[in-house]
């Protein structure tokens, strides 16, 4: 008997030692992400039949468990994600905004400036200082465009960076979790609770990372472990197995890094359709939502302005009487390669006129006789019948409709169509062309000196729809412009606020269930303190009461 | 609820950096005075703001090229009242020895006459500050009026005008020529008056024909001169009207951007010291609640 009371002691003693050593490790965990807290699962061992009934042997500890909730885990990760996104997009936003520059400062100041300086000229139109000082509004416009475009372009970049360096991060965690998936695989079948433990909350805090890179959805498979896919269930980690994702470049826009998912041998490039949050997802959409359409619409904008001042005065003529020349060195315009939705031949387009281009792409299909050029809506802006092989068109250019010049090369056949993307069309080097600001051709005739009729004409393209079809003015395109980019921040903020707080609730909530609590380990540790010694005096008692019979003992 | 050891430490330090934030943020409107940050703050006040940059810009540049207009128009119309005073004299002068009765006239009319014609002959030369012939149409540095010996008047310049900008989709005339007052039903007014002077000089026989025909010419220069008069004065009004309502216009939009974009001084202050107070409120919270643990007394 008395060695039952000594055995039963002892399983006290080390199921507080066992619930002390737990609680030391939940504060030594009190600041470790990912950390959910844990407890022992103690039963009580069966009891012995002492004839009038039956007595309990003790209790044993079976199992460490963590304190964990798949609900509000999913809660926590899936709000994270999305926070992730939006942080992402508006990071990138507000240095988009801050460089448009709003209300009185930038490019809209410049060009208010320039309309001004040539209001002046014609005001005096041989006055040297007048002129001189529109060549030097002139020149602070273009500068304008390329710092604007410059700073476009390295926005631009940052993302290719950011994107490349994303699947970099991707791929490591990726690894992790299947490495993870492994190890945990063999702990399970070997019964080492308390080991798995810990690497199941590495697991899971390294998936919520990559959820916070990439959207994830996570199966779990039990014994084979998690299964990952990203975006819209693309796999990234099946069991042990991890796929790699790459990147890749936009075919639409060349300059755009996309990312990839390598499955096997083939690569499947990833758009912000497939990837929908996570850093990856915000980055996309910013690159969609913004900053494609602004340089598209920059570009537009500084093409539409060169072309029309340069149009203007080209049929004026200057204080020697002499026809003027290009005041803005003309810009180049690269187009975008075009897409083969079905067929084989290759498409080449160049842009003609600034004020029917639009920032949606259009599609050229054939009939077998007619080519028609269809805008996103689904309305023909122009059709003409060509030969099915190599045409190109230049009086009136094939594409004119929509301000395009079409070529083709190859052979087309009936029931093919290509598709003419938005164009990134990008601003390079916008500089004013001349230096003598005698040049200026104000004049509209080159008898009349002090004429300024060419110059008013020049002054009034600052009041006429020159661009969207004739909707809108040059300066009214970039108020749209910056309004847009405005309302796309705007949006993306409120929506980083309302993820913030839905993950700082989650966050609680999850942390309420799994977090440690200082003092609740205080109050355990006294608990098992005293549940220790509670269990050392049954031992004593048990001595004790040994001893008097030992005693007793003649 | 419990709330586990990590989750109140970060809880408190969120609360107390979204109130610094807020209160940067004031203090930042307060001192540019501007409560439009970002146009992301309120994209459609900022488009608003911009559109009425954009008109304040215009309504600025037509209110300087209103004043330009003003001011050429004013010169132009003290040269004018100067020509056509002196045409008047000329007229009355003429007037005086016409039909020949009284012979003694005829050597101060002519003197008279010579040196009038010199004042209209520099008039219709006039030029402005910037060395510009206002009278030559729109040739640049061509003297428009060249007197030869016998008095015939030449005039190099053309019949251009040119316009100047003073509001949207209006435009204004600025320059007008003489050729309707120097050459008036095709004869030469210059060369008139000069030969009446000469004849009345040599008390010549051709003298009473001479007066008689520089006296009607006069008269009908003068009758064009102030028909030349009444459009610079319609014109000026013109310009006058538009400058009252362009600067009406201008204020208009001011305004309108003041509105949009000062800040209401009044309620950021107020503002900011309630940010402050929850602050320091906050700060203080967590500075006493940290030092609460069960460990302290163990």
């Amino acid at each position: 008997m008395g060695t039952s009371i000594l055995n039963t002691s002892l399983m006290g003693l080390s199921i507080a030692q066992a619930n002390v050593s737990t609680t030391a490790n939940n504060i030594a965990n009190v600041n470790t992400a990912g950390y959910h807290r844990e407890s022992n699962t103690i039963v009580t061992t069966g009891s012995q039949s002492a004839g009038y009934g039956y007595i309990g042997t003790g209790a044993a500890v079976t199992d460490v468990t963590r304190a964990y909730n798949g609900f509000l885990e999913t809660q926590v990760t899936q709000n994270q994600g999305q926070l992730s996104s939006y942080q992402a997009y508006t990071q990138y936003a507000t240095q988009l905004n801050a460089l448009l520059g709003s209300q009185n400062s930038g490019l809209a100041a410049a060009m208010s400036d320039f309309f001004s300086s040539i209001q002046n000229v014609s005001s005096d139109p041989t006055s040297t200082v007048a002129r001189q000082a529109m060549l030097g509004s002139g020149a602070n416009l273009a500068t304008q465009f390329n710092n604007l475009n410059d700073g476009l372009n390295s926005l631009s970049q940052g993302i290719n960076q950011q994107v490349q360096s994303t699947a970099t991060q991707i791929n490591s965690f990726a690894q992790n979790i299947a490495t993870l998936n492994k190890q945990i695989a063999v702990m399970q079948s070997s019964g080492n609770s308390a080991s798995v433990n810990g690497l199941m909350d590495q697991r899971d805090a390294i998936v919520s990372q990559l959820n916070q890179l990439v959207n994830v959805t996570v199966t779990d498979q039990q014994g084979s472990g998690y299964n990952v896919a990203i975006g819209n269930g693309m796999p990234l980690v099946n069991g042990t197995q991890a796929n790699t994702m790459t990147v890749a470049s936009n075919p639409l826009a060349p300059t755009e890094t996309m990312p990839a998912l390598k499955i096997g041998n083939s690569t499947i490039t990833l758009d912000s359709t497939q990837i929908t949050g996570g850093q990856l997802g915000g980055l996309l959409s910013f690159r969609d939502q913004m900053l494609s359409p602004s340089q598209t619409q920059l570009g537009t904008l500084a093409y539409g302005l060169t072309a029309n001042i340069n149009a203007q005065q080209t049929k004026g003529f200057d204080l020697s009487g002499t026809q003027g020349g290009n005041f803005f060195s003309p810009l180049s315009v690269t187009m975008p390669p075009t897409k083969a939705l079905t067929g084989t031949a290759t498409i080449t387009a160049g842009l003609t006129d600034p004020n029917k281009m639009t920032s949606a792409a259009y599609t050229l299909g054939y009939d077998g006789t007619t080519y028609t050029l269809t805008d996103s809506s689904g309305k023909v802006v122009d059709s003409t019948t060509q030969p099915a092989a190599n045409w190109s068109t230049s009086s009136p250019p094939f594409g004119a409709g929509a301000g395009l010049s079409l070529s083709a090369s190859g052979t087309i056949v009936s029931g093919d169509s290509y598709l003419i993307p938005a164009s990134p069309l990008k601003v390079s080097n916008l500089s004013v062309a001349i230096t003598d600001p005698s040049k200026i051709a104000a004049a509209s005739t080159s008898t009349a000196l002090n004429d300024n009729a060419n110059i008013l004409a020049m002054a009034g393209l600052q009041s006429q729809s020159l661009l969207g079809n004739s909707t809108v003015t040059l300066q009214n395109a970039f108020t749209q412009l910056v309004g847009q980019n405005a309302s796309l921040e705007n949006g993306a903020t409120s929506n980083q606020k309302i993820f913030q707080s839905l993950t700082d609730q989650a966050t609680q909530a999850q942390q309420s269930f799994s977090g440690v609590n200082l003092d609740e380990e205080a109050a355990h540790l006294i608990q098992y303190q005293q549940a220790y010694q509670a269990a050392a005096k049954a031992m004593q008692t048990a001595s004790t009461l040994f001893n008097s019979i030992l005693t007793a003992m003649p | 609820m419990r709330i586990s050891s990590s989750v109140f430490y970060s809880s408190s330090v969120g609360g107390i950096l979204d109130q610094q934030s807020s209160i940067a943020r004031l203090s930042q409107q307060l001192s540019t005075d501007n409560k439009l940050l970002s146009a992301a703050d309120d994209p459609v006040a900022a488009t608003q703001v911009m559109s009425l940059n954009n008109q304040i810009a215009q309504s600025t540049q037509y209110a300087a090229n209103l004043q330009n207009v003003g001011q050429i128009q004013s010169e132009e119309s003290t040269v004018l009242s100067q020509l056509q005073k002196d045409l008047t004299t000329i007229q009355q002068t003429l007037s005086g020895v016409n039909g020949g009765q009284n012979p003694s006239l005829n050597t101060p009319a002519s003197a008279t006459l010579s040196g009038l014609l010199k004042d209209v002959q520099s008039l219709a030369n006039y030029q402005d500050t910037n060395g510009n012939y206002i009278f030559a149409g729109l040739q640049k540095g061509v003297q428009p009026y060249s007197f030869a010996s016998g008095g015939a008047t030449s005039y190099l310049g053309d019949a251009n005008v040119r316009q100047v900008q003073i509001a949207q989709g209006q435009t204004v005339q600025v320059n007008d020529n003489l050729q309707t007052v120097m050459q008036p039903n095709s004869g030469d007014l210059l060369q008139a008056i000069d030969q009446a002077s000469s004849a009345l000089a040599s008390n010549a026989p051709t003298a009473p024909a001479a007066v008689s025909s520089a006296y009607s010419m006069v008269g009908s220069a003068l009758g064009n001169l102030q028909g030349l008069q009444a459009a610079l004065a319609a014109r000026q009004s013109q310009v006058q009207n538009q400058q009252d309502y362009n600067s009406q216009f201008l204020t208009i939009n001011q305004n309108a951007l003041s509105n949009l974009t000062q800040v209401d001084r009044a309620s950021a202050i107020v503002e900011l010291q309630q940010r402050q107070t929850s602050l320091q409120a906050a700060e203080s919270a967590f500075a006493s609640t940290s030092k609460l643990s069960v460990f302290n007394y163990l």
